[in-house]
């Protein structure tokens, strides 16, 4: 079983991040519960952007999941980058969103393959640059 | 908002908990029937009466054969019916530290929320139940033998409560700190999986402090707490005057019965006068604090100082507690404060977890709307673990704190996507009640 709500993913959602990851195509995907809450497909695939673009606007609608290809420097060994997975399910969401998105991420994140660093946000100091930047820095 | 199968029956969900049972329909806010999970019973004499084939005369008239007599349990079950005072009435919980023991009462139970509350069948609707993190197998396999034999309902599943609790406030990574009526659990959840090994739970939450308030203000300040059963007539009398009631003939009135309407009583008091200090207690700076004021039932009233403050305290040190005068005493050395059960249940975890379940700590359960309660997890949490950051979620409203695992089964259960993972009739007729073990494995 894919999820504990039994919502599903959409094909076209993995190949947007196989691009993401492979190709390096996008900076950020975002994805989304359809509007039946049936299965999660993807809202929007960004190509360029920064970490403060892609933050309001994760942050500027309800939950999501996203994956962003985070760039930061290593002290002492260069320019790193490792893919970040993000649940972002705010604390002010409707108690049906919060439970159908917590209920419904392993449908997605299971199955995103090549995710370093996993974030589970409910307001915005857990995704900041900062907080992210921590565990990239802590995970090899 | 969209609509799910208009055309399919919702399913039931319930959720049988220490002090309370939820029962309503799935994808709705609240649920449709609340009442105490206590029962009252009435033993009651019946004669059966001689086996009509046996001839009179075959029969030797020793003391063996007179009429027998069996023992009957009449039920009572609900709000009105348990606190309604009865002769002869017991008041017995039919579970110990959140499991199932009394399989009769429980289908009682089950019972009253279908016939009575939901006024609906069974058979034709899915049952959704939810459990306490430490359920055994053996009580997961027979709920649902009970669903199916018993009811004929046509699906069955059964959930743990803090993952229903951490998904309800959008974390599949918590720590769920449960301070209900009988028991105080904090159970780590990772991705929606309960770690076993983290689980912590203790006997001393909102019961327990009823049963010692009850004791201090009889041992302590001579208030003699009488309910409400009891009382014919009372005037208002001063602060502090002895109450001037009349009461009422109550023949035949069982000591459990007593009990629970002055845990009732308590209850009331907790609600309306308890507080927990929001730093670490110190006595001087309780004592400044103010006052406030509670009528008892009979009349009597006064107003209340640091009792309001040194009996939620045990929760926080369990040193708090006040020996009983007769009877054993509590072994206190065992019993860990709040903060420190939810530092230990963190501390078993992985230590690649720990951070996230420091930041994700779910307070729910009815004793956390004890004002003050968040803030002084906070307070001492923040002292034990100085480096990490740590958040508290507790819903601001109070059905979502007392009801959240009711609350996210009727989400959950009411998703079109839902259905694949019922146990369906035929899964259960095909693999027996083991199948719980494999579909409900959360």
């Amino acid at each position: 079983m894919s999820s504990s709500s039994g919502v599903d993913l959409s094909e076209e959602c993995l190949e947007f991040f196989q691009d993401l990851k492979l190709k390096k195509k996008y900076k950020y995907i975002l994805y989304k519960l359809d509007d039946s809450y049936k299965s999660i497909v993807l809202e929007k695939a960004v190509e360029e952007a920064t970490y403060d673009d892609f933050v309001s606007e994760l942050t500027s609608s309800g939950p999501r999941y996203a994956v962003y290809d985070f760039d930061y420097e290593k002290p002492g060994e260069g320019q790193r980058s490792k893919i970040a997975f993000y649940s972002w399910i705010p604390d002010d969401s409707k108690v049906k969103d919060k439970m159908l998105y917590a209920s419904s991420k392993d449908a997605i994140r299971k199955r995103l393959v090549g995710v370093a660093i996993e974030i589970q946000g409910t307001d915005l100091s857990e995704v900041s640059y900062e907080a992210v930047l921590e565990k990239a820095s802590r995970s090899n | 908002m969209s609509t799910y199968g208009g055309d399919e029956v919702s399913a039931i969900v319930l959720d049988v908990g220490s002090c309370w049972t939820r029962a309503g329909y799935a994808g709705e806010d609240t649920p449709k029937a609340v009442f105490p999970t206590s029962y009252g019973y009435i033993e009651e004499e019946k004669e059966i009466p001689p086996d009509p084939d046996t001839q009179m005369e075959d029969v030797i008239p020793t003391s063996e054969n007179k009429p027998v007599k069996s023992v009957e349990k009449r039920y009572i079950i609900g709000d009105t019916g348990v606190a309604a005072w009865r002769e002869n009435m017991e008041i017995k919980n039919p579970l110990v530290d959140g499991l199932i023991q009394d399989w009769d009462a429980l289908e009682k139970i089950w019972d009253y929320a279908f016939d009575k509350s939901l006024r609906i069948d069974p058979k034709e609707h899915p049952i959704f139940v939810t459990e306490c993190a430490w359920n055994t197998r053996d009580i997961r396999e027979r709920l649902t033998e009970l669903a199916f034999e018993k009811y004929n309902s046509l699906a069955f599943y059964v959930a743990k409560n803090p993952v229903l609790s951490a998904f309800a406030a959008g974390r599949p990574t918590a720590v769920v700190m449960d301070c209900g009526a009988s028991s105080t659990s904090c159970v780590p959840v990772v991705d929606g999986y309960v770690l076993k090994k983290g689980i912590y739970k203790q006997p001393i939450a909102g019961d327990f402090l009823s049963e010692q308030l009850l004791q201090l203000l009889q041992q302590k300040f001579d208030i003699n707490v009488v309910p409400h059963y009891m009382i014919a007539k009372k005037t208002s009398v001063d602060p502090d005057q002895p109450a001037n009631v009349e009461f009422k003939e109550r023949p035949n009135t069982t000591g459990s019965y007593h009990k629970f309407m002055q845990m009732r009583i308590m209850q009331e008091f907790k609600e309306s006068v308890c507080q927990v200090s929001e730093v670490t207690y110190n006595h001087s700076s309780i004592n400044t604090r103010p006052m406030k004021y509670f009528e008892f039932p009979d009349g009597f009233n006064t107003s209340n100082g640091s009792l309001r403050f040194s009996v939620p305290e045990i929760l926080f040190d369990p040193r708090f507690i006040t020996q009983p005068q007769d009877g054993p005493n509590f072994d206190t050395s065992a019993l860990l404060g709040i903060p420190q059960m939810i530092h230990q249940s963190i501390g078993v975890c992985d230590i690649d977890v720990r951070p996230n379940l420091l930041n994700n700590i779910i307070l729910t359960g009815a004793t956390t709307l004890l004002p003050g309660f968040a803030d002084r997890v906070n307070h001492e949490l923040s002292s034990m673990n100085p480096g990490p950051k740590i958040k508290l979620y507790a819903a601001g409203n109070t059905i979502e704190r007392k009801c959240s695992s009711w609350l996210g089964g009727s989400i959950l259960s009411s998703l079109g996507t839902f259905h694949q993972l019922w146990i369906s009739r035929k899964e259960y007729d095909d693999y027996g009640r083991g199948i719980v073990e494999k579909k409900c494995d959360n």
